[in-house]
């Protein structure tokens, strides 16, 4: 565990290296994620602007779930997406040799090479958002409180990732697939509506979507005082269930990798 | 007759590839539907500014068909293929107007993608029949389908200015991104117009992207009268005219910068 700390560590002072030599990226990067962050608020303004509740979330509490999927999308966007869209190009290249070679294992070096550093201003700018929402709402959490937000939120994370990594496994045997990852970035963005708009769909959907539906909504609802029990379980089964599916899920889908040198 | 060679080509090209124009298309619903199950939330049992649920829902129903048939997303292409990698040579030396071979290199994906929209649109009529509302009048069916045709060139054209602004951007995608913001907002992707703060109306009315999706929508709804769907037609007419003239100049003035490295 310390060796991967460690190399993960290095993985974080290479993307520094790149960011210095490449600034004008990282301002993009930085602009990019700061106005789609201002478009989720904005969708959600026009959303409430002519009703104050929409299933039992007041407005306030809407833009709450929006800036704490901020927080996710920016740290999940910081420490995986790039990955994500590496590893489509080294499947269709048949490059993934090079990682399954290293004595390092490979899911985590795919998954976590690339450290995205322009994401991360977008965490901050959420966490203040939430902090000046909560202190709206007369809301003052805790370090508890807040402890057990942080770990639902990396509950959440797990599952998003898990979610992304099983689907984008696929890749293996359909490569020319190779906007899957736009269709994931889609999926996502249903994180940062109530899980209660699923209940009145189709069953199929609710079930398809459950897992999706906790990642945000339930780490916002414990900070305002509304989880319930049964969620809380729920974003701890599915994120320690979806991780081992996936890593199962990956070694199996690596039986039938072709390399371009094979 | 070339250019009809051209789309067919194109088209080939693309139909071989739909498992990928599949995943684009489900990109482009998956939103609609979404915003759908949040008016449900909202409007189960009452109504908002004329709009019901079944309303509403026809909306979005239409809207996953108007996503995916009228909006074009040829920037990407112009910008970072042809501009940016140099691909606009190949272009230039043959005896085709670059506007006219990307519009008929474009139109296959429309019609693959508009086609799954229509075959999801069929699914959901069998299982929603009571939630779509189109209109009957046949006058104003005639007008939708002009209406639509003009929304793509509207659409087609404006996207085409947009991706040549790589003439003169080195990293166009932050812009692009934004560009992709102020569209969807004032398209009608997420709500329609008439349910937007009075200042946002306003807004978007002035602006041309509601005439590429929101206004062939309503007006296939029948939500508009003859009079406005005559002006609707009108101020497509005139935002095409508006955009092809900037083509014109961005184009001309844009070529001189371009140089093809290696091609």
């Amino acid at each position: 565990m310390k060796r991967y700390f460690s190399i993960y560590l290095q993985f974080i002072k290479l993307s520094f290296s790149e960011l210095a030599a490449f600034r004008s990226n990282f301002y993009n990067s930085v602009f990019a994620h700061l106005v789609w962050a201002a478009f989720t608020f904005l969708t959600m303004f026009l959303l409430t602007s002519k009703t104050k509740t929409v299933l039992g979330w007041s407005r306030e509490e809407l833009f709450l779930l929006t800036a704490v999927f901020n927080a996710v999308i920016g740290l999940f966007r910081c420490m995986f997406t790039k990955n994500m869209d590496t590893f489509i190009r080294k499947i269709n290249y048949g490059q993934l040799d090079q990682n399954l070679l290293k004595p390092v294992d490979a899911q985590f070096w795919v998954s976590l090479r690339y450290v995205n550093l322009g994401a991360l201003p977008r965490i901050p700018v959420a966490l203040g958002v939430a902090a000046y929402i909560l202190h709206l709402l007369h809301i003052s959490p805790n370090i508890v409180t807040l402890l057990v937000f942080g770990f639902l939120l990396a509950c959440g994370m797990v599952i998003l990732y898990s979610v992304w990594f099983l689907v984008m496994t696929n890749i293996i045997w359909f490569t020319n697939l190779m906007n899957l990852e736009e269709f994931l970035n889609v999926i996502t963005g249903s994180t940062r509506y109530p899980r209660e708009i699923f209940e009145n769909s189709v069953v199929f959907l609710a079930l398809l979507f459950f897992p999706l539906t906790l990642v945000v909504t339930v780490p916002t609802k414990y900070l305002l005082g509304k989880s319930s029990p049964f969620e809380i379980v729920m974003i701890i089964a599915f994120s320690i269930g979806l991780l081992i599916c996936s890593r199962l899920y990956w070694k199996f889908a690596l039986r039938y990798y072709t390399s371009a040198s094979g | 007759m070339r250019y009809i060679r051209i789309f067919l080509l194109n088209f080939q090209y693309v139909f071989e590839r739909r498992a990928v124009s599949m995943v684009w298309f489900l990109v482009s619903i998956f939103n609609p539907l979404l915003l759908l199950l949040y008016w449900r939330g909202v409007l189960h049992d009452t109504s908002m500014e004329g709009w019901t649920l079944s309303s509403i829902s026809s909306y979005y129903f239409l809207l996953v068909i108007a996503g995916s048939m009228l909006m074009s997303h040829i920037e990407d292409g112009v910008a970072n293929e042809d501009i940016e990698q140099g691909n606009l040579v190949r272009y230039l030396i043959k005896p085709f107007s670059y506007y006219w071979i990307s519009f008929f290199a474009e139109i296959p994906y429309r019609l693959l993608q508009g086609s799954f929209g229509i075959i999801v649109f069929a699914i959901l009529l069998i299982f929603f029949e009571n939630f779509i509302t189109i209109t009957n009048d046949p006058v104003l069916l005639a007008l939708t389908a002009g209406a639509a045709v003009l929304a793509f060139f509207l659409s087609f054209t404006y996207k085409m200015v947009l991706g040549m602004s790589a003439f003169w951007l080195v990293d166009s995608g932050g812009f692009f991104q934004m560009m992709e913001i102020i569209v969807i907002v004032f398209a009608g992707f997420i709500l329609p117009l008439d349910l937007m703060p009075p200042g946002f109306e306003k807004v978007a009315q002035m602006l041309p992207f509601a005439y590429i999706v929101y206004y062939p929508v309503t007006l296939l709804q029948g939500k508009l009268a003859l009079p406005e769907a005559l002006m609707v037609l009108g101020m497509q007419c005139f935002w095409i005219v508006i955009f092809s003239v900037i083509y014109k100049i961005v184009w001309n003035t844009g070529i001189k910068r371009f140089t093809g490295m290696g091609q």
